[in-house]
């Protein structure tokens, strides 16, 4: 388990993270998302022991992170720009890594580069920027490392690419309890993988929870009311996240869960009632609205 | 960098991307030792084919000697190492300059310390090993050609001990310039800063101190090796001086050298490594690594260019004091601009951080103000009695020579290093006496002189200073004869009392001058001369220096060499005397009117001169005097006017002149002696006659008359002009 525990990181006069406090648990895909400077790289960072915190602690296992490489040893960090030595093929990166790395899999590293395509004497720096993503990936995961951190790592990817890293995830997750812990500014790009979503904004963390509870629990309804006492009977003893109305056309976002929302307007008198499934933008919407952000500037441009 | 294998491994890791380095380090050593030995050998072999060495010895010897000198310590050795330990320094840790690779090399599992170690003894290796390689080459080509000799050998080894130590010092400067910047640029100025600052610290001290302070002193210092707080000048003037010295004073200098370099390199190494620990991965491509200590280098540096911009324009404008601090105060203002433009990548922050900028110019002022108004009492300084150890003190009034014997070879030491590594006078209460009773205005002073002391205090601390004396204040005669009068102060100050070697050697002749003539003293003679005189030296002091005029020296050469040492004797030097006497070279201070040919006397008439007469000569009576007109027959400012100069060839008159006569030529014992013995108005040269009897000095021998034996007839006729 990776537990960040108020943790402060300032640039200059710039607080890049401010007092964030997040778990990640084993097991799991986290996915860290927020706009560019959101504080997700340096929070990343963070977790590698790249940075060192201002304040707060960090614990990978209940070690300390900074400058412990027995920490270190659980962690593979993937950079947005990840660095390849000058003039090296993914055979050099590979005798590197293995050279670092206790439980570095050669064999199953080359059957991957095998499968993605990927020349292992081809220099790194011929190859396109989607393949230099994919020799990081391959690398991570080859590396055994309990936890697997990767910045914007997905960020254009193209669907076949992705469904086979997610499977190659899913695979070590089973067979050795993988954390990849994806950060990315696009929720769209991780809404497919993440079990769990941390977002982060100005520096502070708005929400972090299992995207499970998240779909589960928040329901969006549309119907017609017949009257407006039959509205406001509705409403009553629901926590009503968003109410927009369009005529008499009401759309209400509802943090509750489905059968109960279905038992509550049952005996309310609608000329048209539907609960509709919510996509993880409109959870997000409806989530960071609640407390004061409009989350369509901030994650979805 | 690696935590998962052997040390051994994570070096062969870390050297996979170093291997330009390796190749540079190569080249450059190979240029180093056996390219530059090769051009010295070639230049040997083509002398030798063209006849310049008689024997086959000979030709061996300048071999030998090339190799030694390309092998041992040379220049080029000295940047070429200099110029590595930079760039493997920067190269190795230059990946701390990129975000990417920090993000990569921070976050594997490999401690920071660990990290450090292989990185740095990989560098250090870099250097090592091909120097090594390249020397042993150029060895077995040296030997291969018969030019290596043991000499050689040593050198070479004691050479490069000397130059690992240096190349690890600026190895750990360089390391520390890149932990403290972010990239390559402001750590190539880092690097310019921490080799050339000492300099300019030193080089502003010197100045400020011989401008503002009387007794600033650095008459004991070594000037071939005085440039300590710069490593690589150092490193430079060491090269000439140790050329110049033999194998024991070699390794002497060396061991001394390279122990300060060693505490200097591990603390700058301490340094680099702590900051290394601390080093922030986000200051990966900004100016300075720590912004905290931004501010402190602003104030360190920028008041240290307006002190030397200060100094600069003082010199340059001939000590007009308000523009040198009105340019200190602008260059202090304009480099701490540059220095937050530089910080921050941008002309607008020139106007940035105005407090610090403030403070930069308060200490350029402070500093300033410390020398002008010396505030820490520099020149009123003296040592307590009870503090003092010991002291040196120079007060010789002529130039006398110190040397060394190098083999056969001589050469001359600065007065203040033989004096500080040869007097330890231990009686100090004369000395500190004497300079309390002369710490006063000396501006009217007519019988002045400077000296030069050195206080060894007990605390192993070495103080100097400069003072001026009045000689003519009895007082300080009596504490002058206490010191002169010690034998410690006698056996620091003539080299003859502890070296018999000198006059030992069978190339070293010795004559006795007395200003008329000039006599041989046989070579067997040499050893007695030296103990008759050593013997008259006794009792020799201040007194007797002031009030007699010498009777003549004895002069001591070696071989063919311009090194002069000479030896005053005084009427009372019985024993030197008798000995001259016994080898027939002793003249009395006489001259046989008989061998005079003709006989000159210009009288300058001095208390006549004024300045309407300097710049624009009058003749008077209708005439300019005989001087005048010579002097303005030459196209010459006339600021002679009062100069008479008359000819005298009648014997009557010329032995009248000759009783009064005292050779002036060599000024021995000259800057003691009573203003009052000699008549200075007058000078007189003699031509002999050809068939004259007793050995005449040959070339130009001036005279000038003893107080109060002038002959009447000379003043009349060189007085000076009057009109009618």
């Amino acid at each position: 388990m990776i537990e960040m525990y108020n943790v402060t990181k300032t640039f200059d006069s710039i607080k890049a993270v401010d007092s964030v406090s997040v778990t990640i648990k084993e097991n799991t895909v986290f996915g860290l998302i927020g706009t560019n400077g959101a504080g997700k790289s340096t929070a990343l960072r963070m977790i590698t022991g790249v940075f060192k915190p201002d304040e707060g602690t960090i614990a990978v296992d209940n070690m300390p992170v900074y400058d412990n490489a027995e920490a270190k040893n659980k962690l593979f960090f993937i950079a947005d720009e990840p660095y390849f030595f000058a003039g090296s093929s993914a055979e050099t990166m590979e005798r590197y890594y293995s050279s670092i790395y206790e439980n570095f899999d050669r064999e199953e590293f080359y059957k991957y580069l095998d499968n993605f395509n990927l020349d292992r004497r081809r220099k790194i720096s011929t190859f396109s920027k989607g393949m230099k993503k994919q020799l990081a990936l391959l690398l991570g995961i080859c590396s055994h490392t309990k936890y697997l951190l990767c910045d914007e790592t997905f960020d254009g990817l193209d669907p076949v690419m992705r469904q086979g890293v997610k499977s190659i995830f899913a695979k070590e997750m089973e067979e050795r309890g993988l954390t990849p812990v994806i950060a990315s500014h696009n929720l769209r790009e991780l809404e497919d993988i993440c079990d769990h979503v941390g977002l982060l904004h100005k520096g502070g963390v708005l929400l972090s929870k299992d995207l499970e509870d998240m779909k589960c629990n928040i329901q969006k309804v549309q119907c017609v009311f017949a009257a407006k006492e039959d509205e406001d009977k509705a409403l009553n003893g629901l926590e009503v996240l968003q109410n927009d109305k369009r005529g008499s056309l009401s759309t209400i976002t509802l943090r509750s869960t489905r059968e109960e929302v279905i038992a509550h307007f049952a005996v309310v008198n609608t000329v048209f009632f539907e609960v509709l499934p919510l996509s993880l933008e409109e959870i997000f919407i409806s989530e960071t609205e609640v407390v004061g952000y409009d989350i369509k500037k901030i994650i979805l441009g | 960098m690696t935590s998962k294998r052997s040390f051994l491994v994570s070096l062969k890791e870390n050297n996979k991307r170093r291997i330009w380095v390796w190749i540079v380090s190569f080249l450059t050593m190979l240029l180093t030792y056996p390219g530059i030995m090769t051009m010295y050998i070639s230049r040997i072999k083509f002398w030798n084919e063209d006849g310049a060495y008689v024997t086959v010895e000979m030709y061996k010897r300048a071999l030998c000697s090339a190799v030694t000198d390309a092998l041992g310590f040379h220049h080029f050795i000295t940047i070429a190492v200099t110029f590595l330990a930079i760039i493997i320094g920067v190269q190795e840790f230059s990946y701390l300059y990129s975000r990417k690779k920090v993000d990569m090399y921070h976050s594997v599992p490999v401690s920071a310390k660990r990290r450090f170690v292989v990185i740095y003894i990989n560098g250090v290796l870099t250097y090592v090993i091909p120097c090594l390689i390249c020397v042993a080459l150029a060895i077995i080509m040296a030997a291969a050609q018969g030019g290596m000799s043991s000499m050689a050998l040593a050198e070479c080894g004691i050479a490069l001990f000397m130059n690992l130590i240096y190349f690890m010092v600026v190895y750990n400067m360089a390391i520390l310039a890149v932990m403290l910047t972010g990239n390559v640029f402001i750590t190539a100025i880092a690097i310019g800063v921490f080799l050339s600052i000492g300099y300019l610290w030193q080089y502003f001290f010197i100045n400020m101190q011989y401008n503002f302070f009387e007794t600033a002193c650095t008459f004991f210092d070594n000037h071939e090796m005085e440039t300590t707080l710069s490593i690589c000048l150092n490193h430079l003037e060491a090269n000439s001086y140790i050329k110049r010295l033999d194998l024991p004073d070699i390794v002497k200098i060396v061991f001394a050298l390279s122990g300060r370099w060693f505490v200097e390199m591990l603390i700058i190494g301490a340094l680099a490594f702590f900051c290394y620990l601390k080093r922030p991965s986000e200051a990966a491509g900004k100016a300075i690594a720590y912004k905290v200590i931004t501010p402190f280098l602003k104030v360190i540096i920028a008041p240290t260019v307006g002190l030397i911009i200060y100094t600069l324009v003082f010199d340059g404008s001939y000590s007009n004091t308000a523009f040198a601090i009105f340019a200190m105060i602008i260059g202090t203002i304009l480099c701490a601009g540059v220095m937050e433009i530089i910080y921050e990548f941008d002309m607008r922050a020139a106007i940035k951080h105005l407090v610090s900028t403030g403070i930069s110019v308060v200490v350029a002022i402070t500093i300033f103000c410390i020398f002008y108004f010396d505030i820490f009492s520099y020149d009123a300084y003296v040592p307590d009695e009870d503090k003092v150890e010991s002291i040196a003190i120079s007060i010789n009034p002529y130039v006398n020579h110190y040397y060394k014997f190098n083999d056969d070879v001589i050469r001359s030491i600065d007065e203040g290093v033989y004096l500080k590594d040869n007097m330890f006078i231990t009686d100090v209460e004369p000395v500190l006496e004497l300079v309390k009773n002369n710490q006063k205005d000396m501006e009217d002073v007519v019988e002045r002189q400077g000296i030069y002391i050195l206080y060894r205090l007990k605390s192993g601390r070495e103080v100097s200073r400069q003072a001026t004396i009045d000689l003519a204040d009895v007082s300080n005669a009596a504490l002058l004869d206490k010191i002169m009068g010690t034998k410690e102060y006698r056996e620091g100050a003539y080299q003859l009392f502890k070296d018999a070697d000198l006059l030992s050697r069978p190339d070293t002749t010795i004559t006795y001058k007395n200003g008329i003539v000039e006599s041989n003293v046989p070579h067997k003679e040499n050893e007695k001369i030296r103990a008759a005189w050593l013997k008259d030296m006794e009792n020799f002091n201040f007194s007797l220096a002031r009030n007699n005029l010498p009777c003549g020296y004895i002069n001591t050469f070696y071989g063919v060499s311009y090194i002069r040492v000479g030896l005053p004797v005084y009427e009372s030097f019985t024993n030197t005397i008798a000995c001259l006497e016994e080898n027939n070279a002793y003249y009395p201070l006489e001259i046989n009117a008989e061998d005079v040919l003709t006989l000159s006397v210009t009288n300058y008439n001095y208390g006549y001169d004024n300045e309407e007469d300097i710049e624009n000569p009058q003749p008077y009576n209708g005439r300019y005097n005989s001087y005048a007109e010579a002097i303005l027959a030459q196209g010459a400012t006339a600021q002679t006017s009062y100069v008479v100069r008359e000819d005298f060839s009648d014997p009557q008159e010329i032995a009248e002149i000759v009783k009064g006569l005292y050779s002036t030529s060599y000024n021995y014992g000259n800057g003691w002696i009573s203003l009052d013995m000699l008549d200075r108005n007058y000078e007189v040269t003699i031509s002999y006659k050809s068939d004259a009897a007793a050995p005449y000095e040959k070339g130009y021998v001036e005279y000038t008359f003893i107080s109060g034996k002038v002959p009447e007839f000379v003043a009349e006729r060189t007085a000076p002009p009057t009109e009618e």
